[in-house]
């Protein structure tokens, strides 16, 4: 817990000081360090200041300077011990024991991952406490806080993997997260990655953390490109330059790593020699910001302590909404403003009519990484760079461009149906022999047709496609890794802009092909907000990997060789519709978004074999999981419904079905889907498709496990559900297009609504379901009459 | 008899489950798990 926190009378013993520079200095030297105990003597009226009691004398501190300080009272200790042993024993076990909690927690380092986007965070955040978060060669993967542990020397590191930014101003919500995040947090620790092949613009956020007095550790991440180029670079002097600590780092490898480690203990230790506090000259502006400085400091101890007073100075001087706002309740505040006003004045008169005080600071900061680069780092080429060139020229070609990107599109649908085609094949032949060996050893009986007919006919029927989901992921993720998703977002750009929207709103649409949950979070890097809705909005009619084995299974059952570019053609018709509605919703809205498109194109680089396989392990498992979860579960209720009220004597297969819950179920919906030349069985399963759309999937298998007409043969009842499904002759060519449209376009499933709901409000979750419900039915009514007329 | 009930309680089983995914997906949508477990990871933001 926190000093601020502790009630009149309490007492606790010191565990850490938050902070840094001179506030954690002067509240050290005053004798708060490890170890020593604390008693709260009174509270002020208003509750502040807070009179303590430390190594015999009386001391006041404001509570925004007590709240900078981690303590841990008796009871808290008790607590904990009684956690880790059944009884606390004698008071000097106590005591010891209290120590060695101290000890423990003082070894809790706190570290965040800080960086400009595509920087390689995620990986050196995985690399180091072993996740498997996602990772790609674009920018806006991270969307939000990780958190991870790690145990490394007797010290454990809690870090947090935050969103790139290439800055740390207040415009774009990222910036907002991370700077929300050092000053709620107060890490002890930041860990700025830089990508080693572009340190001019990635050492910016380096000067930033440097204006805000971090402990800060670089890892010049991605160090082997810069060395493979032949590029030079003498980081420890660039490092004694800008005062921080600076390694070389390879994720990939899990090179330096140990090293970083290593210095983020000395950092927090504060016996890291090449940590200094400097500051950047920020020329014609350095003596408004002394000025301000002065005036500040004067009055630090009511300053928030998050940052050191001159970093206030500068962000006041700059107009930073965030930084006015946090302070603008504190008394002195108007006559800060005096003093901002006074010198904002006095530097428009020397400031170039084109220029701002914030252009200032950042045409300074650029000058002092440019000069220390100067002395540091010498070009001699870049190979990869060149290469990317080339490859740019070809897939970003103002004409070719759109053909590679359908003809990729195109490749990665037709190899997931086609290759995906013989691993499907052995699974459905290892879900049939399954199905038999339990047909013959198990007594018959309920539970018997349970388990095959429920069991294995619904889940064996969805499980079969895990290959086709692999390779989907594969194309995916290599396109991600390898840098083409940016230049696909760089070429639709144009297009987005014709359908309303903004070119970053590409990355989440083509995330949505994966899974549209987190594509709904992702939408939080677009700045506007009436984009980042509407892409929201049209997200769901980007078919989503759930769908996938739909089409795959009825494609490859009703339409043989054309499947593939069939299922081209569905993926096609999303996009279409999801075009469609974002005009619509863009002339509702109103407002066109101009925000600037500052998509970055990163160098090409080779997916490692690591986070490929990576990828497709973290696909393969969420797959099974939900296999052995939900669909399971649901197959063993519609089997149920299925199976109850009992089949009565002299009543036939099919008349029992019908007659079955499910089957009044489906009769119930039938109405509706009837004009779409869908049969109940169809309709019940596009109704179980909700809560999940695999649901939809087990439900058709558990319905065609039977022979339901009863004039089947015995070599046809043990078929595949591809044989299953012909011979039943529920199906036409114009009925399952139908279907497929319907599936493609009707209510994204419930975690979806949900991300929705939780990101834009449940009207719009409830938008969402109406709207897609509706264009759904019609376009799926369309297809049915139009293909029955081809 | 016995064998109808086992499967009237493996079915309750199974639907008590289906709600529990229900209710977790309306309380606590995934926050940002990159896909990782979009089925209720009760992902904090």
């Amino acid at each position: 817990m926190r000093l601020s926190e502790l009630k009149t009378g309490q007492t606790a013993t010191v565990v850490k000081v938050l902070g840094h520079g001179g506030f954690r200095r002067r509240i050290m030297e005053m004798g708060f360090v490890r170890g020593s105990a604390v008693t709260v003597v009174l509270n002020a009226p208003l509750r502040d200041p807070i009179e303590y009691q430390i190594l015999g004398y009386n001391i006041s501190l404001r509570r925004s300077e007590a709240q900078m300080i981690v303590v841990i009272t008796e009871a808290e200790a008790i607590e904990r011990l009684k956690a880790q042993t059944a009884e606390v024993k004698s008071e000097i076990d106590l005591e010891h024991e209290v120590e060695s909690i101290i000890t423990k927690r003082k070894r809790h380092i706190n570290v965040a991952l800080i960086g400009n986007p595509n920087s390689g965070k995620t990986s050196l955040f995985n690399r180091i406490v072993g996740a498997h978060e996602h990772v790609g060669n674009y920018s806006g993967v991270t969307v939000d806080a990780k958190a991870g542990k790690y145990h490394y020397r007797d010290y454990e590191f809690h870090i947090t993997d935050l969103p790139g930014t290439y800055a740390l101003s207040a415009y774009s919500p990222e910036e907002r997260y991370v700077r929300k995040h050092l000053i709620d947090s107060t890490p002890d620790v930041i860990l700025n990655v830089v990508c080693s092949s572009n340190l001019q613009r990635n050492l910016y956020l380096t000067t930033e953390l440097i204006d805000m007095s971090q402990n800060v550790v670089v890892a010049l991440n991605m160090y082997d490109e810069l060395e493979n180029s032949g590029d030079t670079l003498d980081y420890a002097l660039l490092g004694r330059l800008m005062g921080v600590p600076m390694i070389p780092v390879v994720s990939r490898t899990g090179r330096g790593v140990e090293e970083v480690l290593d210095t983020i203990i000395s950092v927090y230790e504060d016996s890291e020699p090449r940590s200094r506090h400097i500051h950047i000259n920020q020329g014609i502006v350095e003596q408004s910001v002394v000025e301000l400085n002065t005036v500040l400091k004067a009055s630090r101890e009511v300053l928030p302590k998050a940052f050191p007073p001159r970093y206030y100075a500068m962000k006041l001087l700059e107009g930073d909404s965030e930084v006015v706002g946090m302070l603008k309740d504190l008394p002195q505040f108007n006559s800060w403003m005096e003093v901002v006003r006074r010198e904002q004045e006095h530097l428009a008169s020397d400031l170039d009519s084109s220029e701002d005080i914030e252009t200032t600071f950042a045409n300074q900061k650029y000058g002092f990484i440019s000069g220390a680069l100067r002395e540091t780092y010498h070009r001699q080429g870049d190979n990869r760079r060149d290469m990317s060139y080339y490859i740019d020229e070809i897939v970003t070609h103002k004409i070719w461009g759109y053909p590679i990107f359908l003809l990729i599109m195109w490749a990665m649908f037709y190899c997931t149906f086609s290759l995906g085609a013989y691993p499907q094949h052995w699974l459905e032949m290892a879900v049939s022999l399954l199905a038999d060996g339990l047909n013959a050893i198990l007594p018959s009986g309920v539970v018997k047709d349970l388990i095959v007919d429920g069991v294995v006919g619904g889940v064996g029927s969805v499980i079969v496609f895990l290959p086709n989901i692999v390779i989907l992921y594969l194309f995916i993720s290599f396109m991600e890794d390898s840098g083409y998703l940016a230049r696909a977002a760089f070429i639709m750009d144009k297009l987005m802009h014709k359908m309303g929207l903004h070119g970053k709103s590409f990355i989440p649409l083509v995330m949505g092909f994966g899974c549209n949950v987190p594509a709904v979070m992702a939408t939080r890097t677009i700045e506007s907000r009436s984009s980042r809705l509407i892409t929201a909005l049209i997200i769901p009619f980007m078919s989503c990997s759930a769908r996938l084995p739909i089409y795959i299974l009825f494609l490859g059952v009703f339409f043989g060789a054309g499947s593939g570019t069939l299922l081209f053609a569905l993926y096609l018709l999303g996009i279409l519709v999801a075009m469609v509605t974002a005009r619509i919703m863009r002339r509702i809205k109103g407002n066109e978004d101009e925000t600037p498109f500052v998509m970055e194109l990163p160098p090409y680089r080779v997916p490692t074999l690591r986070a490929t396989l990576s990828h497709m392990w973290e696909k393969c498992a969420q797959y099974l999981r939900k296999m052995g979860g939900l669909i399971l579960a649901a197959s063993i209720v519609v089997w149920f419904l299925t199976y109850f009220p009992l089949q009565s004597e002299g009543q036939s297969k099919q008349e029992h079905y019908e007659n079955s819950y499910i089957g009044r179920i489906g009769k119930a919906c039938e109405p509706v889907f009837r004009p779409l030349g869908m049969n109940w069985k169809s309709s019940v399963a596009v109704v179980t498709g909700i809560p999940a759309k695999e649901i939809m999937l087990s439900t058709i298998g558990v319905l065609y496990t039977d022979n339901q007409a009863g004039e089947l043969s015995e070599a046809e009842v043990d078929s595949t559900l591809h044989q299953r499904l012909v011979s039943s002759g529920d199906f036409s060519r114009a009925s399952v297009l139908a279907l497929l449209v319907f599936t493609l376009l009707y209510f994204p499933c419930l975690a979806t609504l949900a991300a929705i709901s939780a990101e834009y409000g449940k009207r719009w979750a409830l938008a969402s379901v109406v709207y897609s419900s509706v264009v759904a039915w019609v376009l799926a009514f369309l297809t049915y009459n139009i293909a029955k007329l081809l | 008899m016995i064998e109808v009930v086992a499967v009237i309680v493996i079915t309750l089983v199974a639907l008590a489950f289906i709600a529990r995914y229900v209710y977790r997906q309306l309380t606590n949508p995934c926050r940002g798990c990159s896909g990782k477990s979009c089925d209720g990871c009760h992902h904090k933001r």
